[in-house]
């Protein structure tokens, strides 16, 4: 049982600054996922957790502790690598018993803890054998072990799926959250796999550049992104940006655009209103974000948003259409049974309740908390 | 099938020739040499076994004589067991050295370039002025050892002067030359080895020394496996810096077997003899490395 508290916490490495200014507070028992394209400094910030990294500056506390200068194996912390790092030439009964023989336990009750853990993980008849002689997805299951053995008071988890099939992965995805339930334990785990963040995070950290983007529940990050970062690197297929101006024209606000002339409903004019503050003037550059799903087909003649189809793609349970529009792309989601082919015009509506509107900066004009 | 057989069998020919071809056309030269070098002189030896009558002299088949009496002769059994010796001191201290050294550099971050050429140097020196440059450090009256025996107050040795000593100082040369080559082979192995399974011992609580012993030796057996069998063969073959700084003296207490062979082949005049000593000491080598081999892939 514990809680992480990394306070402030910046590595550099000479010129280059990995993780810049970082502060999270992962509660006891907490699925936390750190998330980001790949060099954005999660994995080196579940090092620094670990101690495999030094910071640079500032605190990590793990159960209230301090551990800035704490060993690796004094941390009460155990680690998942992508490549799973099972050592080659021992079996996998020794693999998951190393760090208990490191501990110096008793050789029948490593025996016995071993057996359990395997008896967990299925892999009670593979106790002989060696990490080569394994398939990929058992050699996870090891490697799974070797840090269920400790009983640790975090678990530590880079990328540990990346290397599997997508359909081992998503049967290891829920292996995986029935294991934290049944363990109780504080897992963090590091991915650059949107969809595995929000299937198995309690909380989302998104990390760019080694900056924290936005923290919070998935669903929560996926409806209320704080920027167009946020919004784009979620979701999938990715969101639709349209670039334009912002107008005022007879009381309300209008989105201007070469391939639109949106005019906001009364209550979004309202809520942008509300959040003005005077930031938006006359024809400020905005764009807005419209999810593929948030979308309406509605009749080609007198719709406000119009595009040529210029790609369909049936992928079962949906159609991926891809649209041209006046310098603009736009990729909309809808029911296999839609019978649009490419060449045709069809007309769009944006489900004004999931409409994202974000300034020139990129920030959301609803969600952006300049306090946070 | 709208070819025939023999059609078939042609094309197959045809596309073989293309698909192998090159690959034997670049591996001619090497073969080549294989031949002239090693294949012709081991049938060569193999027959100058089974002769008496010297290198001037016309030879004369006497059968298995030359084998029996190589058996009998005490300074051939000397040599070889001075050869064996020789091998227990310099390979397990030029590994020892190799593998602190590789280590230590794998570990150094600064003037890493010009410290491992600097390790690796005397590797390249030419054995003559490696062996003479060993002169200056093992000479009784100013070499290097001596020098500082005598600032530390104690007695000096008449390093290749005493049979106790000529061996293990000519070891000693062996163990300079060599720790250049073990170090570089030795760190490129080590530098292979994934960081990720030291990172995974940490975590499991495992201390430096502990890594060292259930990680890093146990994965560099496939190294391990390399240099024991390469450091047999080569050790074996212990000549030149005897011939120069000892000649086999004093009293055959440096006398190597391949020096012996040398000594009969070309001094005293018995190529047959020499010939039937080479036979053993390549059958001994043989037996040796399979050995090894064998124990070593049983522990893996």
């Amino acid at each position: 049982m514990a809680n992480v508290e990394i306070l402030e916490v910046t590595k550099k490495y000479k010129e280059v600054t990995a993780v810049d200014n970082v502060s999270l507070n992962i509660e006891d028992q907490e699925f936390l996922v750190l998330l980001g394209p790949s060099g954005c400094g999660k994995s080196t910030l579940l090092k620094m957790i670990a101690g495999l990294e030094e910071i640079t500056r500032g605190e990590i506390y793990i159960n209230g502790k301090l551990v800035n200068y704490t060993p690796p194996k004094d941390r009460d912390v155990a680690m998942v690598f992508q490549n799973y790092a099972l050592y080659p030439h021992m079996t996998v009964k020794d693999n998951i018993g190393f760090s208990l023989k490191m501990g110096r336990v008793h050789k029948g009750e490593i025996g016995k803890q071993v057996e359990d853990v395997a008896k967990i993980l299925q892999l009670d008849t593979f106790l002989e054998r060696r990490p080569e002689q394994l398939s990929g997805g058992q050699r996870q299951r090891v490697a799974l072990g070797r840090a269920i053995v400790r009983k640790p008071a975090v678990f530590l988890m880079d990328e540990p799926l990346s290397n599997l099939d997508a359909k081992l992965r998503i049967q290891m995805r829920e292996e995986l959250l029935r294991l934290h339930d049944r363990l109780q334990a504080t897992i963090i785990y590091v991915t650059h796999d949107q969809i595995e963040a929000m299937t198995m995070g309690s909380r989302i950290v998104l990390l760019r550049d080694g900056v924290v983007q936005q923290i919070g529940p998935p669903q929560d990050v996926y409806d209320h992104p704080v920027n167009a970062f946020v919004a784009g690197f979620l979701g999938s297929p990715s969101i639709n940006f349209f670039e334009g101006q912002l107008v005022r024209r007879d009381g309300t606000w209008v989105f201007a655009s070469p391939a639109m002339q949106l005019a906001f409903p009364a209550e979004v004019g309202a809520k942008v209103d509300a959040v003005n503050h005077g930031r938006l003037g006359e024809s400020t550059p905005v764009s807005i974000g419209v999810r593929p799903e948030n979308f309406q087909v509605v009749d080609g003649q007198n719709a406000r948003m119009k595009g040529e189809i210029s790609l369909v793609e049936f992928v079962g349970s949906d159609k991926y259409v891809y649209l041209d529009m006046p310098s603009a792309h736009c990729l909309i989601r809808t029911s296999p049974w839609f019978h649009g082919k490419k060449g045709d015009t069809i007309g769009l509506e944006p489900d004004w309740e999931h409409f994202q509107l974000f300034d020139a900066e990129g920030r959301s004009v609803f969600w952006w908390n300049p306090e946070a | 099938m709208q070819y025939s057989e023999s059609e078939h069998k042609r094309l197959a020919r045809a596309y073989r020739f293309k698909k192998y071809g090159v690959a034997y056309l670049f591996l001619s030269p090497n073969l080549l040499f294989f031949f002239i070098f090693l294949v012709i002189p081991f049938f060569w030896v193999l027959w100058l076994t089974f002769n008496s009558g010297g290198i001037l002299t016309p030879t004369k088949f006497v059968g298995l004589q030359n084998w029996s009496r190589v058996l009998q002769d005490p300074t051939a059994w000397r040599s070889l067991l001075n050869t064996l010796y020789y091998m227990a001191i310099a390979i397990p201290t030029v590994f020892a050295i190799g593998m602190g050294l590789a280590l230590l550099l794998k570990r150094t971050t600064k003037f890493v370039t010009p410290i491992r050429a600097m390790i690796y140097f005397p590797t390249l020196a030419p054995i003559v002025v490696g062996a003479l440059l060993w002169i200056f450090v093992v000479h009784p009256d100013f070499g290097l050892f001596n020098t500082m025996l005598r600032l530390l107050g104690l007695p000096i040795v008449n390093w290749l002067g005493n049979p106790a000593t000529a061996l293990p100082t000519i070891a000693s040369l062996e163990v300079w030359r060599g720790s250049g080559y073990w170090t570089v082979l030795f760190l490129a192995a080590l530098l292979a080895l994934p960081t990720e399974l030291f990172d995974a011992a940490k975590i499991d609580g495992a201390g430096a020394i502990r890594r060292f012993w259930h990680l890093t030796l146990p994965l560099l057996r496939p190294t391990w496996l390399f240099a024991i069998v390469m450091a047999t063969i080569w050790n074996f073959q212990l000549f030149d810096s005897v011939y120069i700084l000892t000649d086999g003296g004093p009293n055959y207490s440096t006398a190597t077997a391949v020096w012996y062979i040398y000594k009969n082949t070309f001094q005293f005049d018995k190529p047959g003899y020499g010939a039937a000593m080479s036979f053993f000491l390549l059958i001994i080598t043989l037996v040796l490395a399979v050995v090894e081999l064998r124990l070593m892939r049983k522990k893996a």
